[in-house]
Parts: C-alpha cells; sequence; structure tokens
C-alpha cells in the first residue's frame, strides 16, 4: 500500500509537469503569430543569405586553456604527492613520471601551436 | 490582438517615438537626414526593430524583390510609407498598399499617424509580401530526406555550411562565412550591395554588386531638393557661385549627420542637421568650432584615425574630396575663371584616412561658406565643368573597395564605406544589371 502511494505521488507529479509544460506550448502558440520564412530570415540588407548560419569558428583561447589545465593539474597532484613520496618510496617516483609525461604532451602540442611564443 | 488593451496603455505607446526603418532608394540623401533628425521619429538600423518602414526616394525595379524582404522583416503589426517625388501611378499594381506622400506631403504627420492606427487598432497591419516558402527544401542524404555526414548531414535549405579560408591576422583558420550585405543596409549608400566574406569580424574577401543603372525603370520618383537642384540645374541655366557653394557645403554637413550616426553621436548629429538646414555663409566659425569639436580624441580623432586608409595612386582614382583628402590638389574649380577672380585653392589633408576625410569636408565645407560670402553675383554659365560636390563613383569600383575593405575590421569598414561618400542616385551612371 506504501508502494502504491509512492508510485501514485511519482505518476501524479509527472502528470502535473507534463500538463504544465504542453499548457505552456499551447500558451505560447497561440501568443505567437504565425511567421513566414521570409519573415524569420536574418536582416542582412534585403538579400538572401548564400550559406547556413551555423559555422564554426575558432575558440581562440583554446591553447590558453590547455596550458592553464596542464599546470594547474601539475600543482594540484603534485602538492599532496610531495607530502607521502618519501613513505611511499620508488612506486610513487614512478607514478608521477608518468603523470607529468601525459601532461606533457599537453605543452608539447601548445608548442607546436607555437602558443609559447609571445606574439 | 489589438484593441483589448486598456486605453491608457494605448494612449502612452501612441504618443511613444515612432521606430522607423528607412530604405532608402536613389536621390533621397536629404530625405534620409531630415527623416534621422525629425522629433517624433526614431530611425532604426533594423526593421526587427521598426514598426513603420519608409521607403524614399525612386527604387528601381531590380532593388524590389530585396525591399519586399525587408518589408516582411519588419515584426508585426507593420505600415508602409512611400515618400517619393512623382511617379505614383504604378503603385497600384506594384505595391497596392502604399501609402504614398509626395515630396510636398508631411511625412512627420504621416508616419505618427500610421503608428497610432496599428497601436490604436484602427488600422490593420500589413500581410506579408512573400510567399510562405524556402527556396530549397531541407533535405539530407538518405532516400526520405534525412542522414548524412558532418554537423546538419546534407545542405540545409539549399544552403551550404560556411567553408574555410586562410586566416589573416595570426594563421589560425576559421570558417569563412560569405554575406550579402545592402542593398538597403542603412549606412550603405543607396543600392549599394556587398558580398562580404567574413573570417570572424574580420573582412576576408569583398565582391561589390551589382549596382542600380541609369534611367531604370522602378517605383517613386527622386526626392530633390535644392542641395541637388543647384547642381543639375547648371546643365540648363547659369547658377550664381554663391548657392553652388551654399548647396556643397549643405551636402558636406548633410553627409556628416550620417557618419555621426554610425558612431552613436546622434546628438551631435541633430545640431549638425540643424544647422545644415539654416545654413548661410556667415554661419562658418561655428562649422570651424565643429571640426574642432569632433576632432577631440573621444569624439571622432581616435575611431576615424588610421582607419580607411588610402594611397595616393587610388584616392587619384576616387578623385573629389577623397583625393584632396589625400594630399591632391586636384579640383575642377580652378580651371573655371569664376573662381580664379575669387583666388580659389582647393583646401588638402596629408593622410589620406578616414579622419582626414571628414576634416577635407569640413574644411571643404568652411571655404565653400567663405567663397558663397564674398563671391558676389558672379555666376558659373551653363555647362561649365564644376567640381561636384562628391564626384561620380569610379568605374574601378570592383577592384577599389575590395582593396580598401579587406583585412579591415568590420566597423572599419563599414565607416570606411560611408567616409567615401558614394552616392548612385546623384548621378546615375554604371552597369544596368539586375542585383544579384
Amino acid at each position: 500500500m506504501v508502494a502504491f502511494a509512492a508510485f501514485a505521488a511519482v505518476a501524479s507529479v509527472l502528470a502535473a509537469t507534463t500538463a504544465l509544460a504542453l499548457a505552456g506550448r499551447w500558451l505560447s502558440g497561440a501568443r505567437t503569430p504565425e511567421v513566414t520564412v521570409p519573415e524569420r530570415l536574418p536582416f542582412a540588407g534585403g538579400l538572401p543569405p548564400d550559406v547556413h548560419a551555423w559555422n564554426r569558428f575558432h575558440a581562440r583561447y583554446y591553447v590558453m586553456a590547455l596550458l592553464f589545465l596542464t599546470f594547474d593539474m601539475e600543482m594540484v597532484y603534485m602538492f599532496p604527492w610531495a607530502v607521502v613520496f618519501r613513505s611511499e618510496g620508488v612506486v610513487a617516483v614512478a607514478e608521477i613520471f608518468v603523470f607529468i609525461s601525459i601532461l606533457a604532451l599537453g605543452i608539447l602540442y601548445a608548442w607546436r601551436e607555437r602558443s609559447l611564443g609571445w606574439s | 490582438m489589438t484593441g483589448r488593451r486598456p486605453p491608457w496603455l494605448t494612449m502612452l505607446a501612441a504618443d511613444a517615438e515612432v521606430p522607423v526603418f528607412v530604405a532608402r532608394g536613389l536621390g533621397a540623401s536629404g530625405a534620409a537626414s531630415h527623416l534621422r533628425t525629425a522629433p517624433r521619429v526614431h530611425v532604426v538600423d533594423s526593421p526587427r526593430a521598426a514598426t513603420v518602414l519608409v521607403v524614399v526616394g525612386h527604387i528601381p525595379d531590380t532593388l524590389l524583390p530585396a525591399l519586399r524582404q525587408v518589408h516582411d522583416q519588419l515584426t508585426t503589426p507593420r505600415a508602409t510609407i512611400w515618400w517619393t517625388g512623382g511617379g505614383t501611378d504604378t503603385f497600384a499594381t506594384s505595391w497596392p498598399q502604399a501609402l504614398v506622400v509626395d515630396a510636398t506631403g508631411d511625412v512627420d504627420a504621416e508616419i505618427v499617424a500610421a503608428h497610432r492606427g496599428l497601436v490604436s487598432g484602427s488600422r490593420s497591419t500589413e500581410p506579408p509580401l512573400l510567399p510562405d516558402i524556402d527556396p530549397v527544401e531541407w533535405r539530407g542524404v538518405g532516400p526520405y530526406g534525412h542522414g548524412g555526414s558532418g554537423m546538419t548531414g546534407g545542405v540545409p535549405f539549399g544552403r551550404p555550411l560556411a567553408g574555410r579560408g586562410d586566416d589573416l591576422r595570426d594563421g589560425l583558420t576559421l570558417d569563412v562565412v560569405p554575406v550579402w550585405v545592402g542593398p538597403f543596409f542603412p549606412p550603405f549608400p543607396a543600392g549599394l550591395s556587398l558580398k562580404v566574406t567574413f573570417a570572424g569580424d574580420v573582412v576576408h574577401a569583398v565582391e561589390v554588386g551589382a549596382l542600380p543603372g541609369a534611367g531604370s525603370h522602378g517605383l517613386g520618383g527622386q526626392l530633390h531638393d535644392e542641395v541637388d537642384a543647384a547642381y543639375t540645374a547648371l546643365a540648363r541655366e547659369p547658377v550664381t557661385v554663391a548657392r553652388l557653394e551654399l548647396a556643397r557645403a549643405r551636402h558636406h554637413l548633410r553627409w556628416l549627420t550620417g557618419l555621426l550616426h554610425l558612431y552613436g553621436l546622434d546628438a551631435l548629429g541633430r545640431r549638425v542637421a540643424g544647422m545644415e538646414r539654416s545654413l548661410t555663409p556667415d554661419r562658418a566659425p561655428e562649422l570651424v568650432a565643429l571640426a574642432r569639436r569632433l576632432d577631440q580624441p573621444w569624439v571622432l580623432k581616435r575611431a576615424t584615425a588610421g582607419v580607411g586608409g588610402i594611397g595616393t595612386e587610388a584616392a587619384a582614382q576616387w578623385g573629389g574630396p577623397v583625393a584632396r583628402a589625400a594630399g591632391i590638389a586636384v579640383d575642377a574649380r580652378t580651371e573655371l575663371a569664376a573662381y580664379r577672380a575669387l583666388n580659389f585653392t582647393p583646401v588638402v589633408h596629408p593622410a589620406g584616412d578616414a579622419r582626414d576625410r571628414w576634416r577635407q569636408r569640413l574644411a571643404e565645407a568652411v571655404q565653400s561658406l567663405e567663397i558663397a560670402g564674398r563671391a558676389g553675383d558672379a555666376t558659373i554659365e551653363p555647362g561649365a565643368q564644376t567640381e561636384p560636390p562628391s564626384p561620380p563613383p569610379p568605374g574601378e569600383l570592383d577592384t577599389l573597395l575590395p582593396n580598401l575593405l579587406t583585412g579591415a575590421e568590420w566597423g572599419d569598414a563599414v565607416a570606411s564605406v560611408v567616409s567615401l561618400d558614394l552616392e548612385f542616385d546623384a548621378h546615375l551612371t554604371r552597369r544596368p544589371e539586375p542585383v544579384a
């Protein structure tokens, strides 16, 4: 009986939210005037667009993000490592070298993209 | 949708400034300047923000499809007013809903009345003019128009995705997006359309579209006023030097209101337009003070210095004030006896950038007022070759404009176009080809 009540509660919440979403959808549809295709086109002086508006553009900050991430990750893990590596021994030293070499790949990539030079 | 609002709300809305989009046809530079400074009217730069579309001057048939597109891009409720000189008889077939105001009509009152009608519900909105169909349906590569590779899987609505192009700045390649700008892009001269390929905000390539041709058939007539009339009258009758020079000064000030609007200096623009309408030769000192004020770093100096630089060779091809702003002292007035008697020597500026072009035009306006003040009744004989306020666009526009704009940021590119003071309407020369 308790289980049924719980299911009923969930189902009623689901029904209520669905009804709310549908009501909002109907309301917005009813309040929005019909818009034709020419009315939807972006304005650039009256001529139709040649290419689609979906285009990729370069996230120019990505090398900064990459460099920040590599050095930041190094710091975040090397501080706790520095506290325990004496007690953990050779294994910890080997592990940190593996970790740093993975991050170094990122730095090498940034280097190849010439983002380390002054511009 | 209207009619159920409380009456006080309707009253408030009807009393607000009317957002107006001005579609400039040929022969309407004065009209555009008038609307920009009219008291109850707020000229906006996109039809999306406008309630009333005001079409000014002559619209050649080649521009009509683009005008219909702009009309449909106005938000509803909307109204259209044509402010044109003559040629109203063809409206019945080409644009039946047109509310036509002729050159002498009170266009401001008509705009306010149309806005009030729309807001109160006594005037119904104009339906779209173009059919509700996509030029090309969406189709993917599959048999049911589905699927495909890449971001969209095919060619959405017949328009391919933007392709990649080399970067002009730092070598990071982006998608370059070709966009047709114009012929009703507000800062551009009437009828100019450019296919601008953008890489981000940088102009990657420019192609000049077909320009409205001479004596083209179309709707409405040119709205010429005294400023244009002084120079067109010279073909038929003797005109006094004072009249020509006053018209030149007014032309330059009108152009300046457009530049000030581009830089968001509308309050200054209104003052300049007021000066322009009541310009007399004794107001030259005010123009000198204006030039000094505009050349403050935070007004126009910093924004326009180094923008749109034109070398001596190209400047000679542009001719007129653009050439003189690049240090070339070429002026047809030096050949005329009437001007020689007045000891006329052309003003020049050295740098050839947008800043020197507006300084050049203001200096020429000051010089014109000064000449008009002491010219007395000196006249120019009909048919004499005098210097127009702005010369016809050069025939090499197809190479000159791309050379000027490529590599510039978009804001600077627009300022460069404005600084050239191109007007196709005053001359109606060039190729009579349809707009692409």
